[in-house]
């Protein structure tokens, strides 16, 4: 009888393994991570792996493809099991995803001193998502739209048609500079936060909380505003051409 | 019996000029004294040279020259000791002060100019920080915040040189990142108003790949009107390869400048 249970316990543990998530680790505490892939959340973590799980759950599968493997115009293999080629040279850790429109839904959790870079053109993408990081965070996008969620930056980020969602810690490190072309740029920081901000939108219109004394610098460009927050501190730079800037207080 | 009173009886002596107690006393002291009789045949030989000398009178016309030449010199010296002299006090105290108030004048300039040529070599020292700082971070390969941040030092120099428009050029035109492309061109067009800058900002409108720095590059042109960009972006206008935003704006700027 004590046997049996044992045994039931270790299939039931071995069954969990493999339902969770698959998993793939790079040991890393610094340098650079280049993701490459057109769905993506990353997270900050307190150890010194970079580790790369998939949550597709359900997901429709090709049966006409079992058995074969998607052929990557790069040359890339999936060296992960997770649907991701993970390549490392030196310094840096790239992320490619294998097909072509089908982005694979991954978590990735980030050691703090490992800069973060997200580049993605195509527009068979989904969101980029960054949660509870001090890390340096660079984001390139077209068509994807990114949110970021309890981040320190410092910030650069980039996207065509897609929109910005920040909402930041109170320890705050700049530069930030967010700029988006379609859509809008929402952030949402303490009001206590001292800093340079520069807002502009060529189509479009500014918000900011009451909360936030700007000291504005008067110019004659209406599509510029600039100024100081607090006497002034970190160069925060919010651009949109056709979008809304929203400045929100946390 | 000291030598100068010596000496000058003596001579009154050669010229008979003394009493008649002075000249015995005189005539005793030269018995009793060698160096008194020598010092009496030097001066007796000195002054019968000078007797013998004959007395040079200046010719009637030479003392008549002098004396108009004296006459003029007296009549000229008068005039001009009346404007170089002021002649009631007040004006004298006044000159007075006023020299002072011209030396102080001078003193506080030249202390003025030496804390000004300070100042100047402190400012060229911060910009030499300003600039060594910005172009160690602007190099960063590995962090594009890191050049953000250089190309945002760049924001706090008051004048440009050519090496700091070469570094910004570079990261407007070659820079991985947008912000940084994006922020290195808000630098520069603070600048816009010198030739190389404009040239610089000229040359990126034709080569500027970024569609994002494009929009920005097209709208400063509308902003500085530079009227001779209307054919570069009539080519942006007409590059299949060109983003809608980009067309957008170009289309716009063509508009605003013809």
């Amino acid at each position: 009888m004590k046997n049996k249970s044992i045994t039931v316990l270790a299939v039931i543990m071995i069954m969990a393994g493999v339902l969770r998530a698959q998993e793939f680790k790079v040991s890393k505490s610094s340098g650079r991570l280049e993701i490459n892939i057109g769905r993506v959340t990353v997270e900050g973590h307190n150890g010194n792996e970079i580790i790369f799980t998939s949550a597709d759950v359900k997901r429709d599968k090709d049966k006409r493809a079992e058995g074969l493997r998607s052929v990557n115009s790069l040359g890339l293999d999936d060296n992960t099991g997770l649907g991701i080629n993970v390549t490392e040279k030196g310094e840096v850790v790239t992320v490619h995803q294998l097909k072509k429109t089908d982005a694979p839904d991954i978590k990735i959790l980030v050691p703090k001193d490992v800069i973060v870079s997200f580049s993605y053109e195509s527009q068979y993408g989904g969101e980029a998502k960054f949660k509870n990081m001090t890390n340096e965070i660079e984001v390139d996008a077209q068509y994807n739209s990114v949110e970021l969620e309890n981040v320190t930056g410092p910030l650069t980020v980039k996207t065509i048609y897609g929109h910005v969602e920040a909402i930041m810690d109170a320890a705050m490190k700049g530069p930030i500079a967010i700029v988006s072309v379609y859509g809008y740029v929402d952030i949402a920081m303490p009001t206590t936060t001292k800093a340079n901000i520069k807002m502009s939108t060529s189509y479009g219109e500014i918000f900011a909380d009451p909360g936030f004394k700007i000291d504005i610098e008067r110019q004659d460009d209406s599509d510029k505003i600039s100024g100081k927050i607090n006497g002034g501190g970190i160069p925060i730079d919010l651009a949109c051409n056709y979008g809304k800037v929203y400045l929100r207080k946390k | 019996m000291d030598n100068e009173k010596l000496e000058m009886q003596l001579i009154d002596y050669i010229d008979g000029k003394l009493s008649e107690d002075e000249r015995q006393q005189v005539e005793q002291e030269l018995v009793r004294n060698d160096q008194a009789f020598k010092l009496y045949e030097q001066l007796k030989e000195v002054i019968h040279a000078i007797d013998k000398t004959k007395k040079l009178d200046p010719s009637h016309e030479l003392k008549k020259k002098f004396d108009d030449f004296l006459v003029a010199e007296i009549k000229g010296s008068k005039k001009e000791a009346r404007s170089i002299f002021f002649q009631p006090g007040f004006f004298r105290i006044a000159a007075a002060v006023a020299l002072l108030i011209v030396g102080g004048g001078i003193g506080f300039w030249i202390s003025k100019q030496s804390t000004q040529r300070q100042e100047i070599e402190a400012i060229a020292q911060e910009l030499a920080r300003t600039k060594t700082l910005m172009m160690g971070l602007i190099e960063n390969q590995q962090s594009a915040s890191q050049r953000l941040q250089g190309v945002n030092v760049a924001l706090t120099i008051q004048n440009a040189d050519d090496e700091v428009v070469k570094a910004l050029a570079l990261r407007m035109n070659e820079d991985a990142n947008t912000n940084v492309r994006l922020a290195a061109l808000d630098a520069l067009s603070k600048f816009h108003t010198e030739p190389q800058v404009r040239k610089v900002l000229l040359e990126a409108l034709s080569t500027q790949k970024d569609p994002v720095v494009q929009i920005a590059l097209i709208q400063l042109m509308v902003k500085m009107k530079e009227k001779s960009v209307v054919n570069d972006l009539q080519k942006i206008v007409e590059d299949d390869e060109t983003m809608k935003a980009v067309k957008d704006e170009a289309y716009s700027g063509i508009l605003k400048l013809s």
